[in-house]
């Protein structure tokens, strides 16, 4: 188990790796002079104030040189200032990506706990009109945009029945950001949850658990319950990874002060230390969930914990 | 007299099948009694894996039974699901076929054996646990103390299906169904697995319903038997009765089909161009790593170590061995379906090994292999016709009203028709399917044909057809043929000469008759010992232990021909 884990560490590291080449590329892969491009709208600035800000970012120097010194900052935790304000980029990430990550958690929360029970009872009633019904809701439901689940959530709870507030930074604002992220995601479970159970249901120690005089109830929960959330559980880092670029739109309905909404002003703003510093961070969060759920998944599934060394 | 435990009347059991329901079962009667073994032998389709499936309530959804199982004087096809659940397992437990896919993977032994006699209320989890160890030592595991917290893959096959017996045994039934429970196995581990068996049903008077298509397998340890075909009983006879007297047509075609292995070999045919190899193989190796871990890769396996043999043209080579000897991956190797860490395969001379491009592409025409499943080595997409054709086009370069006459005549040469070219391989049976994977091979005029277990998916009537067909074709188009196989009577019918094989090693390699009639290494002759005889008067219960597997030294001349390893 443990060179499983050390396996998925060096592949988590060298993700990171490969993410800062690209990060560093990122300013040449658009068109054009990225200095002239980011003063476009901005009337009153002189070739020398703009030749300036190109030294600051560095990029009067070759590429190599470039990717040399960001790797150089980055190692000691700078991560370069942002050029409106110019605030150090960590400190505003830091500051933003809790929100991010309340929001993904909570979404997270509310997928696996509404999706993975309907999509084991649509497997437990295969073929009913209860299967089919649930499945064409959960179809529907990934078919749905975020940014038009959410407005509809918005008008209905906040707008017309005012239970819940349009935005703003409270525990009671979380309620329909969450909602939103979380129930296109719970459709994604249920299927999910629903084909890993209907593979479990057909297999063979499902029926000597039957044979065994095994109540139906515990058949379902111990044999095949548990053997059917493992690949549940190795798509959850997959859908974490979703759900955090959901939580870029989902932040920006509902105002919701997270690095999403960060990087998006940024973008606009063609702010590129704090896009970089984003898409680094926005890396480091994937890798790191999908680590920890292969720990899980490993510790659960006795094939990866027991073997040797 | 003895009591009658279970008596079935009248069962007839229907399957949904789009939207209809299909008879798979009907008007099946037959009795088990306390300490006797009856043996329900059929081929695929038979319903007698349905009929067990009645017996314990496991049918699928949507199936209708009627007639009645008189179980200890109850109806148990009349129950409802929650008295059944009281009576399974306490009452009737089944022993399933497939010992690697019957234990939940994520559950430790211990549990899985347990948790039943919890529920049913007949020990608490301390007495549960004592009688789980002793129940395993009894059917034979060792350390048995240490195995309650292990899972199922750390268990091999064949003691997988001693945890499933034990597990079955624990809960005390009157009645045992066991649905081909040594089918998946080796016949070394099934000998001892049948063995077991039988020695519990002595000890304690159970009942057990056998459930197998092997004769061989009936014939050494029921006390009666039921014939069944396409959902009826056939014939119903004691043992001895039924292999010496069959009365049904049927049960004579089945005994008939079923090759064995006192049969008379014919001798190896002298030619005069006997002493030509067509195909030489040299010092093969080849070693897999289970790769664990990024990097650093662990648990090396030598399947093929050192490996050389060579064929006569016109000659016919069996390679026998058990599950990881290695004969499959010699039969890839051969055919370079895989690539080999080191020696040579010469075919015709030219080393095949070293090929490649247009040179390799025009050899391969030379060695053609059939597959073990013909459900899985056909396209399901592809006409047969078009799967015949496409090694044609390929190698012959020829016009396509030519390739069409030769599809027809290559369906006509394995015993179908020529207007099947435009049927799709779902329409087929299974030896049908086989015998188009044999022409697809024969399309581009092929010297040597490897055939890789290609009659053990099939029943047995089938598998006599099918090797009556290779038979016909070796002789007809003068084939070399390398045929791999675990079941040594399938060889006696079909090979010249024999290579045994264990752990990636040659251990005896010499003509039929002299292995199967005067076998040398101790392997071989366990090998022989452990494999069921379709003769209840020669059943024997006295097995061969087998020897431990180790390095095996050169092979050594005994007789000219005959070369056993040292």
């Amino acid at each position: 188990m443990l060179s499983f884990l050390a396996g998925r560490l060096t592949m988590g590291f060298l993700t990171i790796f490969v993410t800062t080449i690209l990060v560093t590329l990122l300013i040449h892969l658009v068109p054009g002079d990225p200095v002239q491009i980011m003063y476009a709208q901005s009337q009153g600035t002189t070739p020398e104030q703009m030749e300036e800000v190109r030294k600051s970012l560095g990029l009067d120097k070759s590429i190599p040189v470039q990717y040399a010194m960001f790797i150089g900052r980055l190692l000691e935790g700078d991560l370069g200032n942002t050029i409106r304000g110019g605030q150090p980029v960590l400190d505003v990430i830091l500051q933003r990506l809790p929100n991010t990550l309340v929001l993904a958690v909570a979404a997270m929360a509310i997928a696996i706990l509404i999706g993975v029970p309907i999509g084991f009872f649509a497997a437990y009633k295969q073929g009913t009109i209860w299967d089919v019904t649930l499945m064409i809701t959960a179809i529907a439901g990934i078919s749905m945009p975020h940014f038009w689940l959410g407005l509809i959530l918005l008008f209905y709870f906040a707008v017309d029945l005012g239970w819940l507030p349009v935005s703003g930074g409270g525990p009671l604002n979380l309620v329909l950001p969450a909602l939103t992220l979380g129930l296109s995601n719970a459709a994604i479970f249920a299927r999910l949850t629903r084909s890993s159970m209907i593979d479990v249901l057909s297999q063979d120690f499902v029926q000597t658990a039957i044979a065994k005089g095994l109540p139906k109830k515990l058949v379902l929960r111990r044999h095949v319950l548990r053997a059917g959330l493992i690949p549940i559980i190795t798509m959850m880092g997959l859908q974490f990874a979703f759900m955090m670029g959901g939580a870029i739109v989902v932040e920006n309905i509902f105002s919701w002060n997270g690095v999403g909404r960060m990087a998006v002003e940024a973008i606009f703003q063609r702010d590129y230390p704090i896009i970089q510093g984003f898409i680094l961070t926005f890396a480091v969060v994937v890798v790191f969930v999908s680590i920890m759920l292969d720990a899980v998944y490993a510790f659960i599934d006795p094939r990866i914990r027991r073997s040797q060394t | 007299m003895p009591a009658s435990l279970l008596s079935v009347e009248k069962l007839s059991i229907a399957l949904p099948l789009n939207s209809a329901l299909k008879t798979v079962v009907s008007d099946l009667s037959f009795d088990v009694n306390t300490a006797e073994i009856l043996a329900i032998v059929g081929e695929s389709g038979s319903g007698k894996s349905m009929t067990a499936k009645a017996l314990m309530g496991l049918l699928p959804d949507g199936a209708k039974t009627s007639g009645s199982a008189q179980f200890q004087g109850v109806n148990i096809l009349a129950q409802t699901d929650k008295e059944r659940q009281l009576t399974r397992g306490t009452g009737i437990g089944m022993i399933f076929q497939e010992p690697m896919s019957a234990l939940n993977p994520v559950l430790t032994i211990g549990l899985q054996m347990t948790e039943a006699l919890i529920v049913h209320g007949l020990a608490n989890q301390r007495e549960a646990d004592r009688k789980a160890v002793e129940m395993l030592d009894r059917v034979g595991i060792p350390s048995p103390q240490s195995r309650l917290g292990q899972y199922p893959h750390e268990f091999s096959g064949g003691m997988r299906q001693r945890v499933m017996i034990a597990m079955t045994m624990l809960l005390e039934p009157d009645l045992i169904i066991a649905d081909e429970p040594t089918t998946a196995l080796d016949v070394t581990v099934q000998a001892q697995i049948l063995d077991l068996l039988t020695g519990l049903v002595e000890e304690t008077n159970i009942g057990l319903l056998l459930i197998t298509h092997d004769m061989g397998v009936v014939a050494e340890t029921a006390d009666r038997v039921l014939v069944m075909k396409h959902g009826k009983g056939v014939e119903e006879a004691p043992v001895r009765e039924l292999f010496a007297n069959p009365k049904a047509a049927y049960t004579k075609a089945l005994l008939a089909a079923v090759p064995r292995l006192d049969a008379d070999i014919a001798g190896p045919q002298e030619r005069a161009d006997a002493d030509a190899p067509i195909l030489e193989v040299g010092n093969l190796k080849k070693s897999f790593s289970k790769k664990n871990g990024f990097w650093r890769s662990h648990a090396t396996t030598r399947a093929l170590n050192n490996v050389s043999l060579s064929v006569r043209q016109g000659e016919t080579l069996a390679i026998v061995g058990e599950s990881g000897s290695g004969k499959s991956t010699l039969a890839r190797a051969i055919t370079r379906l895989l690539t080999v860490d080191s020696g040579n395969v010469m075919v015709n001379g030219q080393d095949f090994l070293s090929l490649k491009g247009e040179a390799l592409r025009e050899a391969r025409s030379d060695i053609q292999m059939i597959f073990q499943d013909p459900y899985s080595s056909l396209d399901p997409r592809f006409r047969i016709g078009r799967a015949i054709e496409e090694p044609i086009r390929i190698h012959k370069k020829i016009g396509s009203s030519q390739t069409r006459q030769q599809v027809s005549a290559l369906l006509e040469q394995v015993g179908l028709s020529p207007d099947m070219a435009e049927r799709y391989p779902h329409e087929f049976s299974g030896g049908q399917r086989q015998r188009i994977a044999i022409s697809r091979a024969l399309a581009c005029s092929p010297k040597i044909l490897v055939a890789d277990e290609p009659t053990s998916a099939l029943d047995v009537s089938i598998q006599a057809q099918v090797l009556d067909l290779l038979l016909r074709l070796k002789k007809e188009l003068d084939l070399t043929m390398l045929f791999i196989s675990h079941d040594l009577a399938v060889v006696g019918k079909i090979s010249d000469r024999v290579a045994v094989m264990r752990g990636g090693q040659i251990l005896e390699l010499g003509p039929t008759a002299q292995i199967l009639h005067h076998p040398q290494h101790p392997y071989t002759i366990a090998l022989l010992s452990a494999a069921p005889k379709p003769d209840p008067e020669k059943s024997q219960k006295l097995r061969v232990e087998l020897p431990l597997l180790k390095d095996a030294g050169p092979l050594q001349e005994l007789q000219p021909g005959h070369w056993v390893a040292t």
